[in-house]
């Protein structure tokens, strides 16, 4: 707090090197730990492995998940080579690549005083390792796009801001930066990209700011029209994302919307606090309808996302607040009054908490990762991604996690046993862990994630035709890890299942049924059967 | 005018809104539940057993200090129906500390400081709902963590040296320090054993030591005179002992989560702390502090609580009127100090706010009356409501249901059954049918937390005075008490009714030769001249 930053460059240094340890801490292990949603994870390194296969998304495989999900931690498992990498590693990355975007918005606008206190908890929302609003102990890169969403947000939303030094180069940094926030949420969770879009609308009130947000909404359709020729699955996109928003694209109930305010309620009460000053002594129609869609923003995201708490908007429309007090009091000669130290520690009260929250989740991370501590998933790429269970964390959910784990260990032993060799795999359930876990061949025009009520339910799915249309080996568990997933897809593909499949190998978790038309090759139960042949096929198009 | 009075004279301002909450309490005289239907039936059986004159530890077991029963005793002695039993007896509880809080905080704090936490600390005495739960978690459940955390954090203020003594001072700080530890100790032993803790830690401040040796004196002399009526203390220890040996395990694991839960609350409070301590080193301080810190952590793990260690609050209304005084004498170097009240009420706010909410909800449905009566007869003013948040309702209704069930059952004997107990967590049947309540069972039965396999009274103890015992089919820990006791039943009684919930089980010598045991039952030196069945 009694850091006198003067220079912008010293700001700009600790952004560098807050951002510099952020991605050291997650990317040096080189492995994955996690006590929470290991099923979530399979997702993205499924989608790894289907990269590293030449796959592209939503051309090769449905997902409703933007396309960054699944690059970003290619790039890590490209950089380090092996799955447990993949996550830390690709976030790691995107750490650093995020450091220059903050340093020049929240550098350009804040004092250091803010300035640095809210970078230290959008660079850690970023970088840890857990859900949002989730305990120390429940490790997990699940729904790190969320993370993503929030943190890019949340640099974008600063920049409401007048420069603090208005200087000719400014506006085109700003255009540039709001552009690439904007892209980086349109391909990782489209629901983030409109609300920085609607942000960019509202910018064009503001004459001082008008020029470079209308560059900018320029730039973004120029730049989604770059990626559309490099990519070449928009459509598919769309179409993914029309599917799931049938399912569950509804909007929240009334109730479920007043329980989020009551949830975090200490943050809005708070933010609410520091706003009302500022209100009260800019009487700015700009700042209210600023301070609304902060707040109002925050809550329509955190309503359609798995998250009970953690609205960052939150948090940057306090720190925007902060910074707006201490500028009219630096307009006027009297002394700094109370009130702009009240709000300064209003805001640290604000971020304080979920910033050392955050880096004690990510020190633990890194902490475990280092130790080795937990058991390796048993698919033999993934020996570098560990369930841990942590003594203070209670008991749930890992012993449903072990029993999951060892359904895998199962499903590979049965894997390795079926004729031919298992590639173009299948599971009715949540997720396909084999195909990376195995190194198989995956098939092509399956999707990547099957969540009963949130992707897929009775009425929108995928056809059988389309979803199986590749595939070789179906996977029906006995035990699923999502039951009411592999129930729900086990009633809607049984027709098809029957007609074209037959039951080839029966463990005690899993039932594997061999597509009928497979060549007549069933004779011997060689449980070695050699992969060379298959993976030496053509690819079937693409 | 009246603002600006009320301003400088807190006093006056805490007060009002003592009464304002009181009256929020008890003006609707209705009970509303969302969750914990079973506790709240702990505490109308406590007010009904005590209403027929029975007195806790000499005729039913319980680790729970008199007051839990003493207090909705009083409220359903003043109100005459037990659906207001602790709506009132909460009412009467604010009334009764409000001039000590008005004391405490009026002579320590500056009416900065000592608004928000009054009103803070008072919200968390009236609001009926476990702290740390959902605005929409309506329930008196466990009420008497609330009393001990609103008692022992004004204890915890009195560290201050009043700001100006005058001659009551020593008189008036002796008595409210005297009050809020007899409180603490008689309500819940665990607050009360801080409460000696943190006097006997005034010894060492010089300008305090006098009220607080006083205090000390004063609280012996209050247990022997409580002793001289009571005649228990000896019992309850006895219980307390009973139920530490079941649950008392300080488990590491429950202090780094209850820890972890706090984060938020822990970090500003230890900002507070840090910037007092930073502006000038006191040892004295730095003991105090930590005595927030670490006793508050060790209550929570022994409570049902998500969330709430008040005495944070209560150290950051010291730390944030040491950096204002620090500041005024020109100490406080830096104008951080200045802000130190905001830190305090971005502590105390939201929770204020959350607590209004929820008392002003209470007070809503129950004049509204909302939701549906509990269905036996003297519970016709208590009411489980169904809010957005679905929570146990479900459980609650099966829950309910075969109360009903049970009520039924019993009306369904040929006599007036009397002493009646249930092998499952709390017996809502005295209370709910105006029954004569057994003697030398217990309050209630919570596996894990006052019987175990391990450690449990004997049967014959247990029931050697219950004439009906009603066994549940399902229930909250019915399972693991039937098989502990199912020896001992099976001996000593047979089944007269069974029902799809239910089996009735009458003692077998009562069978034999009713109308001459019957005359027996109850007759105890606890029972003579009580209220009776009256109500």
């Amino acid at each position: 707090m009694t850091l006198t930053l003067k220079r912008p460059r010293s700001v700009a240094t600790f952004v560098f090197a807050m951002a510099g340890l952020c991605a050291l801490l997650l990317a040096s292990p080189g492995e994955t730990v996690t006590t929470k949603y290991l099923n979530d994870l399979f997702i993205f390194l499924d989608g790894v492995h289907r990269i590293d296969q030449g796959q592209v998304p939503n051309r090769d495989f449905h997902t409703a998940l933007g396309p960054l999900v699944y690059y970003i931690p290619v790039l890590g498992y490209w950089l380090s080579g092996t799955f447990g990498g993949a996550m830390p590693v690709g976030m790691a990355i995107l750490v650093v690549a995020m450091a220059p975007i903050a340093a020049h918005a929240l550098g350009s606008r804040l004092r250091p005083m803010i300035c640095l206190p809210l970078a230290a908890f959008l660079l850690l929302v970023l970088a840890v390792p857990i859900n949002i609003g989730e305990s120390i102990g429940a490790l997990s890169f699940g729904m790190f796009y969320n993370r993503i969403g929030w943190a890019a947000l949340g640099i974008l939303l600063v920049l409401h801001l007048h420069p603090l030094r208005p200087g000719r180069s400014g506006g085109v940094l700003d255009a540039l930066c709001a552009t690439a926030l904007i892209l980086l949420m349109l391909y990782t969770k489209i629901s983030y990209a409109l609300v920085g879009l609607a942000f960019l609308v509202l910018l064009l009130l503001d004459s001082k700011q008008r020029r470079w947000a209308a560059a900018a909404l320029v730039a973004v359709p120029l730049g989604a029209y770059g990626v559309e020729l490099a990519w070449g699955g928009t459509l598919g996109h769309v179409e993914d994302l029309r599917l799931a928003s049938r399912v569950s694209g509804s909007l929240a109930q009334v109730n479920d919307l007043v329980a989020i305010v009551f949830r975090n309620l200490s943050d809005f009460v708070l933010y609410t606090l520091i706003a009302v000053l500022v209100l009260w002594r800019t009487r700015s129609i700009r700042h209210l309808l600023y301070f609304g869609f902060c707040a109002g923003s925050g809550w329509a995201l955190i309503s359609q996302n798995f998250q009970q708490t953690g609205v960052v908007t939150l948090g940057v429309g306090a720190a925007v607040a902060a910074e707006m007090l201490a500028r009219s009091h630096a307009a006027q000669p009297t002394p700094r009054s109370s009130v702009t130290t009240g709000a300064h520690l209003l805001l640290l009260a604000m971020l304080l908490p979920m910033t050392l929250h955050n880096a004690a989740a990510l020190g633990l991370h890194s902490t475990l990762a280092t130790v080795r501590h937990g058991d390796p998933v048993p698919l033999e790429r993934f020996e570098g991604v560990r369930l841990a269970r942590l003594w203070f964390d209670g008991p749930y959910p890992y012993p449903m996690f072990v029993r999951y784990m060892a359904s895998l260990r199962d499903g590979a032993a049965a894997l390795g046993s079926v004729d031919g060799g298992a590639e173009r795999v299948v599971v009715l359930d949540f997720v396909n862990p084999f195909t990376a876990g195995l190194g198989l061949k995956p098939p092509q025009g399956d999707s990547t994630w099957h969540h009963w009520g949130r992707t897929i339910n009775e009425e929108s799915f995928l056809p059988a035709e389309e979803l199986f249309r590749d595939v070789r080996l179906v996977m029906e568990p006995k035990w699923a890890v999502e039951e009411s997933t592999a129930t729900g897809m086990r009633q809607i593909y049984a027709d098809h299942l029957s007609d074209r499949y037959e039951v080839a190998v029966e463990t005690a978790d899993w039932r594997i049924h061999v597509s009928r038309p497979s060549p007549a090759e069933t004779v011997s139960r060689s449980p070695a059967s050699d992969p060379e042949p298959e993976s030496a096929r053509p690819a079937s198009g693409g | 005018m009246i603002a600006s009075r009320l301003r400088t004279h807190p006093s006056w301002a805490i007060l009002l809104a003592a009464l304002l909450c009181a009256a929020l309490l008890a003006a609707p005289g209705q009970t509303i539940t969302t969750v914990y239907v079973n506790d709240l039936l702990i505490f109308l059986d406590g007010a009904h057993r005590i209403s027929v004159g029975q007195v806790p530890n000499r005729d039913f077991h319980t680790a729970l200090g008199p007051l839990a029963f003493y207090l909705p005793a009083a409220g359903y002695w003043l109100s005459g129906n037990l659906g207001s039993a602790l709506p009132t007896g909460m009412a009467l509880t604010v009334l009764t500390l409000a001039p000590v809080f008005a004391h405490v905080l009026s002579s320590r704090l500056a009416p900065l400081v000592a608004l928000p936490l009054g009103l803070f600390l008072l919200l968390i005495l009236a609001v009926p709902m476990n702290l740390g739960e959902s605005i929409g978690s309506l329930s008196f459940a466990m009420f008497y963590n609330r009393i001990g955390w609103a008692a022992l954090a004004l204890l915890l203020i009195m560290y201050l040296p009043a700001r100006a003594a005058g001659p009551r001072q020593i008189g008036l700080d002796t008595a409210c320090a005297t009050f809020l530890a007899l409180v603490t100790i008689y309500t819940k032993a665990t607050y009360g054993v801080v409460a000696l803790a943190f006097l006997s830690l005034m010894l060492i401040e010089r300008r305090q030591r006098l009220w607080a040796i006083s205090a000390l004196a004063a609280v012996l002399a209050g247990a022997l005179l409580v002793e001289a009526f009571w005649q228990s203390s000896g019992a309850h220890i006895e219980d307390l002992l009973l139920a530490s040996r079941v649950s008392g395990a300080m488990q590491a694991e429950e202090l780094v989560l209850g820890f972890l839960r706090h984060l938020a609350d822990y970090v500003l409070f230890a900002a507070l702390a840090v910037l007092v301590l930073w502006q000038r080193w006191s040892w004295r301080h730095a003991i105090f502090f930590a005595f927030c810190a670490v006793p508050g952590l060790l209550i929570v793990s022994q409570n049902s609580q998500p969330w709430g260690i008040i005495t944070l609050q209560a150290g950051a209304a010291v730390a944030a009127q040491l950096a204002i005084d620090a500041n005024q004498r020109g100490l406080g170097r830096t104008s951080i100090s200045a802000g130190a009240p905001v830190v305090f009420l971005a502590l105390v706010l939201p929770t204020t706010l959350h607590c209004f909410l929820a008392l002003g909800l209470h007070a809503g449905l129950a004049v509204a009356r909302a939701g549906e009566t509990f269905g036996l007869p003297r519970f016709d003013q208590i009411r489980l409501a169904q809010l957005w948040t679905p929570g146990d309702h479900q459980f609650s209704t099966r829950y309910l249901a075969s109360i009903r069930e049970g009520a039924r059952a019993l009306e369904g004997l040929p006599e007036k059954p009397e002493a009646v107990a249930v092998l499952d967590f709390v017996n809502p049947f005295s209370a709910g049918l105006g029954l004569k309540p057994p003697r030398g069972d217990s309050a209630w039965l919570h596996w894990g937390r006052n019987v175990s396999t391990e450690h449990h009274l004997p049967g014959e103890e247990l029931f050697g005075n219950v004439r009906f015992l009603l066994e549940p089919r399902w229930g909250i820990n019915n399972l693991p008490l039937s098989e502990l006791y199912g020896p001992h039943i099976r001996q000593a009684y047979e089944p007269v009714i069974e029902t799809a919930s239910w089996t009735v089980h009458l003692r077998r010598d009562a069978t034999r030769a009713d109308q001459r045991t019957a005359g027996n039952l109850g007759a105890g030196p606890g029972l003579g001249h009580g209220s009776g069945n009256t109500r």
